[in-house]
This record gives structure tokens, sequence and C-alpha cells, in this order.
């Protein structure tokens, strides 16, 4: 391992990373290449995710900032270890000149195949002829014991997605309706319904609570944002099957439970929300007890 | 009002057997002849010595071939290598790749004329723009490119006249708006059916909004990779590939010289030199950077036009010779602040404050100056928002829209009160951005019912953004009843071909029957002059 990476490493453990300064000969703008210095930087500096498809702790924000007195273009070349997989490949921009200095990001989520090993990899930055390395930590799947939530970061499914929302959104483990535009999904077709948001598990569970939440937060209410009229269905091996309805929702949090049944998928089918336009979701959970 | 009838049938039947010289061209093959491989053109550096002729087999010019602002000796050949275009770099390796090119007096390129080999560079999402030197004037070219064993498809072009010479008529197209996800480009096939020297699209070639699901009208088309709305260089780039890779837009480059201008889609909703609407300007003038360098890339410009980071120099003349005069301008880098986020308000102390400007000091000085200085039969301004006052709400007061002319009616006072002053004759105005087609006189003072009539202006409705439509709607009706220079209105998809000859300047508003159909008809839906001599408009 580099020194590099075990600074990387260190920093990632911390608020901010440690950056790397190089000169380095970039894109010009203006005839002829010129010289200058571009930082690069990630944060967070380290990541660790399981191997299963909607697990977004991976979501890193690049930088590339110009210390030159000249605007440059530089494009980013990102790779990762095998068995990891990359949201993009380039990220091409403009870094102007440090008048002042200006730190330009953009994001990149990493994610791993359900089949790769934990273990440690690393996701690369090569830009400016420099390369950020960002250690990846693939852990252990989370159990599924009976206390375990089902749902989470295995993999969702929706009608529609607003692309201002993720579809993994809804079972990325983050209830907090104040970080809702990063951990929620809505659909992307107002004032039409049903809408859809389910996810599918592992394997077929006897399972027997869902827990559902919707945007509830100070400045977004559930009772004036939340879904209203909506289904709770699971599929077992006969097919769907309804286990709740509910109507008249304005409660951010809603919990049903029902006879166990052998259920590999569970969505919620939402037919109205408190404002008639959009289905937000902020969690979907899935328990066997 | 006058009768035209006469010549305007005339006009008429050029322009249906100007068409059928141009299907033969569409429907022909090009015979592939021997390539000359002599010269070196491209003032573009890069910082990647190696140079590599790409292996695939892969179809290499997805994104079709495109020439554009004409000179009476140059014209600007383009394409970009991308067999992979949704991958990074094109799906090619980042590095230089040489390409042969050909201009050729005849389609079957028995007669080359020129040739060279330019370098598509990664950096430049190997995009080459050529501009091709030594041409005779006011004649049609065809041109093509090679890399190894592949031949790009064959364009089409024609140089400017010299600037002694005065044609006996410029076919040209006015054209705007084209979300790519609203409706299929039926106005581009016509535009590349009918015979065309020019084509002027004046803005929103790309939109950076989000592509609706499923690729909206077009169902099911729509790559992952467009799904963010672009910030970045590498994103934007990916926009103008999912427009370019239509077959009727690349039909419609390949069929003329098209002379290109932006507004405010090519970057963001709504943005004012500076301003954004959605960011803070350092970071704005990032996205502004990425989305002028990827602009330049996709579009037949000059190096000249090149942008050095977020700054572009794109306003510029275009001469006919003896007949018009093009001013193609850039009312978005230079503007003022958009009043009331451009909404349709009250003009106001604020909208009419004399400090404000659409065109920036310099361009306004610019162009009065290339206005007042020739003196050939048309002045033409190519620009993007409608000039024309507008007013929708009926009766008493007005609602006028702020992110147009309206919005800046001193800066408008002082272009038309500059060009009236330079005894400037038979100006006309073509306009984009409104998504509906107009026809309206161009009054030094719109609200004195006594003030002249010094031009025309021909607005074109969107090639597709909208969708649909419909031929009036109540709110067009409203409007030609509050502003008694509006000659016309209509809510449909396409564009206006037009035939400007030393007399008359004859405006064909093509409209589609739908756009939300692959296999619609585009027909004409309304005919306008403006006769020399005689500012304003008529129907024909």
């Amino acid at each position: 391992m580099s020194k590099r990476r075990h600074l990387l490493i260190a920093a990632g453990m911390g608020a901010l990373t440690t950056m790397l300064l190089a000169t380095s000969t970039a894109q010009g703008v203006g005839p002829g290449p010129s010289r200058a210095s571009i930082l690069l930087d990630a944060d967070p500096g380290a990541v660790t995710i399981a191997p299963l498809p909607c697990d977004r702790r991976g979501e890193v924000a690049l930088s590339m900032t110009n210390t030159g007195s000249e605007g440059e273009f530089v494009d980013a070349l990102l790779t990762a270890s095998p068995g990891l997989e990359l949201s993009r490949e380039l990220w091409s921009t403009y870094l102007p000149p440090a008048d002042p200095t200006q730190a330009v990001s953009a994001p990149v989520t990493v994610t791993a195949a359900e089949a790769t090993t934990p273990g440690e990899y690393e996701l690369q930055m090569a830009a400016a002829e420099q390369t950020l390395s960002i250690p990846v930590t693939i852990e252990e799947p989370p159990g599924d014991g009976p206390d375990a939530n089902l749902a989470l970061y295995r993999q969702a499914f929706a009608s529609t997605t607003h692309p201002n929302t993720t579809l993994c959104g809804g079972v990325d483990g983050n209830r907090d309706s104040e970080q809702w535009a990063a951990s929620g999904i809505h659909d992307r077709t107002p004032e039409e319904f049903p809408d859809v948001f389910g996810v599918e598990l592992s394997d077929a569970y006897e399972i027997s609570r869902v827990e559902v939440y919707t945007l509830d937060s100070a400045t977004y209410p559930a009772a004036e944002m939340g879904i209203r009229d909506f289904d709770v269905e699971v599929r077992t091996p006969e097919g769907w099957h309804t286990t709740a309805s509910v109507h008249d929702n304005e409660e951010g949090h809603v919990s049903i439970t029902f006879p166990h049944v052998l259920a590999d998928q569970v969505r919620v089918v939402v037919h109205d929300s408190n404002d008639h336009k959009y289905s937000r979701i902020i969690e979907l959970e899935v328990y066997q007890h | 009002m006058k009768s035209t009838t006469r010549g305007s049938l005339s006009r008429r039947d050029e322009l249906q057997a100007a068409t059928a010289t141009r299907r033969r061209f569409l429907t022909g093959t090009g015979a592939s002849a021997g390539l000359a491989l002599t010269g070196a053109l491209s003032g573009l550096h890069t910082s990647s010595a190696e140079a590599r002729t790409p292996s695939t087999s892969d179809n290499l010019f997805t994104l079709g071939v495109a020439s554009g602002d004409p000179l009476p000796h140059a014209v600007v050949i383009w394409t970009r290598l991308a067999p992979q275009p949704f991958e990074p770099y094109g799906g090619l390796d980042p590095v230089n790749v040489p390409v042969q090119w050909q201009v050729s007096e005849d389609e079957q390129f028995r007669r080359i004329v020129r040739s060279g080999e330019a370098m598509a560079r990664p950096e430049y999402a190997h995009s080459v723009h050529v501009d091709v030197q030594g041409l005779r004037p006011w004649r049609h070219y065809f041109y093509r490119f090679r890399v190894g064993s592949q031949v790009s498809p064959t364009g089409r072009t024609r140089t400017a006249p010299r600037g002694v010479q005065r044609p006996d008529a410029i076919r040209l197209a006015v054209a705007s708006c084209q979300k790519w996800d609203d409706g299929f480009y039926l106005a581009h096939r016509d535009i590349a059916e009918r015979d065309h020297d020019l084509v002027f699209f004046v803005g929103d070639y790309i939109y950076e909004s989000h592509i609706k699901p499923e690729g909206g009208v077009r169902g099911g088309a729509r790559p992952d990779v467009v799904d963010r709305e672009p910030m970045t260089l590498d994103e934007y780039r990916f926009r103008y590939t999912v427009h370019k890779m239509d077959p009727d837009l690349q039909a419609a480059h390949a069929s003329a010289a098209w002379v290109v201008t932006l507004d405010d889609h090519e970057v963001e909703d709504n943005w004012a030199s500076r301003h954004s609407q959605k960011l803070e300007t350092p970071e704005f003038m990032v996205r502004r950077a990425n989305a002028l360098r990827a602009y330049w890339e996709h579009m037949p410009l000059r190096t000249a036009q090149l942008p050095r980071g977020p700054e572009m120099p794109l306003y510029r003349q275009v001469r006919y010779g003896q007949l018009a005069n093009f001013l193609v301008l850039d009312t978005r880098q230079h503007r003022s602040p958009i009043v009331a986020d451009g909404d349709w308000v009250a003009p106001n102390e604020e909208s009419a404050d004399p400090g404000r400007t659409i065109t920036g000091d310099a361009q306004e000085q610019w162009l009065l100056d290339r206005a007042g200085r020739s003196n050939p039969v048309w002045t033409v301004l190519v620009q993007q928002v409608v000039m024309a006052h507008l007013d929708k709400l009926a009766g008493p007061g007005e609602l006028s829209p702020m992110s147009t002319w309206d919005g800046y009616s001193a800066s408008r006072d002082r272009v038309l009160g500059g060009l009236t002053d330079r005894d400037v004759d038979n100006l006309v105005v073509l306009t984009g951005d409104i998504h509906q087609n107009f026809a309206s006189d161009l009054k030094r003072d719109f609200y004195d019912p006594d003030s002249p009539v010094i031009g025309a202006e021909f607005i074109t409705t969107s090639i597709s953004s909208k969708g649909d439509g419909q031929d009036e709607t109540q709110w067009g009706q409203t409007i030609l009843g509050e502003c008694p220079h509006l000659k016309f209105h209509n809510d449909q998809r396409g564009y206006i071909s037009c035939l400007v000859t030393p007399e008359q300047w004859f405006a064909d508003y093509r409209v589609a029957e739908r756009v939300s159909t692959n296999t619609g008809t585009v027909t004409s839906r309304a005919e306008f002059v403006t006769e020399a001599g005689d500012p304003g408009v008529l129907p024909a």
C-alpha cells in the first residue's frame, strides 16, 4: 500500500481528505500548452459499502482545483478495481483560473456487484498527470436475521423515478426527511397515479411487517406532501397480494403488520398523495418480525 | 393592402422546382473516388502527440456531417468521430485520429478541388472543423471525410457570393428549439428535402432540462447518461449526441450550410451573462464554460468562435454580396440580468431602465456600425428572442415577456433607432425562442400608433419543442388583438423557408401536422412577404 493511500485512509476518517498537488500539462484554452497546478480531491476520502445494488454509501464528491493563472479544460479518468462499478468513467470540466481558487466538483458513485468478495479495493481518479486513489472497503452484506431490515440496500424498482431523486433512495437506510433530496425517491409523473415503488428481497422470506416512511419534514410535512392513499403489496408464490390499504394518511411513518407470508418482493402502490402530484417515499423497510 | 399574388406564385414554383433537385441529391449515392491526401488544417493545439487510426469496424460517423459559416472563398466542414456515442470519448481511445477530407464540385467526387488531413483530437471530443479555403464564390460543393477505410456520408454546401455580386435569390431556412423528447424532427426532414442555400438555427439546439421518461414521444430510446441535467463537459457532449443522432437533423445539416447562434437552453434556462437562476456565479461560469465548449465542438464553426473558458466570441457578420448582410447576434452572453425571472409582467421602470442591454455595449456598437457601413438590399438581424412588443393581457394594462427585447426596451430603442438614424433600408429580423409562429411589423416606437414601420420580423416556431400544438389558440388571438403590428400567429411546430430576392423577401411558414409521430406531413401554413423599399409584412 502506498504512502499516499495511507494518508488518504487516515484523512478519510476525518472530514477532509489530503489533497494532491502536482504540476501538470493540461489542455489549455489558448494557443499552446500551458502549465498549471491542479489539485485533486475527494470527499469522503474513503468509503465502505456492501456488495448490494442500492448501497449508496459509495457516493463520492470528486473535485479539482486550478491554482494556475490560466483557465484549463481537464479530463479526469475514473477507474475502479474489478468487481466495482462506477456511475461515470470520465469527468471533463473547465477549471477557472485561481482568482481566487475555486474547487470544481462532480459526483461519482461506486457500487459493488453482489458476488464481490469483501475486502479492500480502490477507486482511482487520473487527471493532469496525477492519480488520486480512494480506498473502497467492501463489507459483508447485512444479515437476514429475524430483526434485520430485509430491504436495506436491495434492488429497488419504481414505475418512474424523478431525476432529482434516486431509485435507491427509498432503501438506503436513511429515514431522515431533512435529507429528502439526497435520500428519498419520488416519481416523475406529476398528478398521475398510481405510482409504484418496491424492492426485491435477496430470497423469499416469511415476512410480517412493512414500515413505510413518506416525506415528513418541518418544511414539507406529510399532511401536505406525503403519500395519502396507498396499498402495501407482497409478491407470494401465487402472485401479488395486498396486505394493507391505507386511506387519508397524513403521517410520516406508517407501520403495517400482517400474518406471516412467504414473499420475495414488496411494493407500495400509491393512489394519491396529499399534494396530489408526486409520490414521495423516504424509506421502505421489510421485516420478518 | 397591396396584392403580391403573382410574385408569390412564381416564388412558390421556384421553390418546388428546387425541391425536386434536392431530393435527387439526398437519394443519390456518391461513388467513392480515390482520395488525394494533401495539406493539413486545423489550428487547434493538443497535449497529445500520438495519432492513431482506430481499428474499430463500428461506424465512426454516427453524428453525421455538417457545413457552416460560408464565405465567398471558404466554408467550414464538420464531423465528429463517435463509434460508441454514449461511451467516454465516443468509444475511441483518447488519442488523435487523422481524418482525411475532400471537397468536390460534383457529388461523385470526380472533380475534387480541395482535400487534406485534419486531426480529430480527444480534447475536442474528436470533432473536426476544417476551414476549407480557396473555393469559388456562390457555388455548390460536396464534401466528405475518411478515416481508414470508413467514408462519411456526403454533405452538400454552398459558398457565399462575392462582395460585389448580387445573386438573383437566396433560399434560406430559419429554425430553432428542437427539444428531442418533445417530438420528431419532421421540420428538419422538410428542410433537407427542399433546396436551401443557408439554414439559420437561432438557438435551443439542445435542452439541458430533464429528458422525459422513455424518451418522451420517441419512446424507450433514452440512454442513462443523459438522465442527469448536464453540468460537466462530458454531460453536455452526451446531450448533443442524443440530438445529433437523429437522422432528420443529420440530413438537414448535410443538405446546406448552417449559420448558428445559441440561446439559453444550450447552457441553462434563462441565463443572462454571468447570472443563473439556479447557481451562484462562480459555479455557473464553470457550467457555462463546459456548455459553450460542447456547443462549439458540435457546430460547424470556425476556430475564431472557439470559447476561451466561459467567453465565446459568437456574434459575427455573414455577407451575401450585395443582396443581404446577415448580422448574427448573441443576446445571451452580454445581456443585463433578466427581470422577474423572465415571466410575463407589466413593463416597468426596471425593464425600461436605459442602463439595461440585451446585446452588451460592444455588440450594440458593432451591429450599428456594420449595418450602417454596408448597403446591401437587405440588412438582417439573425437572433434569438422576439424583438417586437408583445402583450398577452386583453384590455387595459399589459403583460409582456421579460426575457425578450420587451425586457430590454431601452436596448430595443437604441438598436431600432440607431438603424433608422443610419438609413438602413429593408430591415429584416429573424427570430426563434417562443415556440410560436408570428409575422410582425417592426415599428420605431411600438407604443405610438403613428410611429413608422421600419422593418419586418419573421418569428419561427419550434422544430419540436412543446409537442404537436394546434393551428390557433386563444392566447395567440389575444396577442394579435393587443398588438396590431402582429399579422399572424400559429401554434404548430415547423420552421420558416424563405426566398430572398432583390425585390422581395418571401417567407413560407412550414408546419408539421404532428410531431408526436414520425410519419406526419409538413405543409405551408402561411406565406408572408416584405417588399424591398416598403417595410413591414404582408400576406403573400
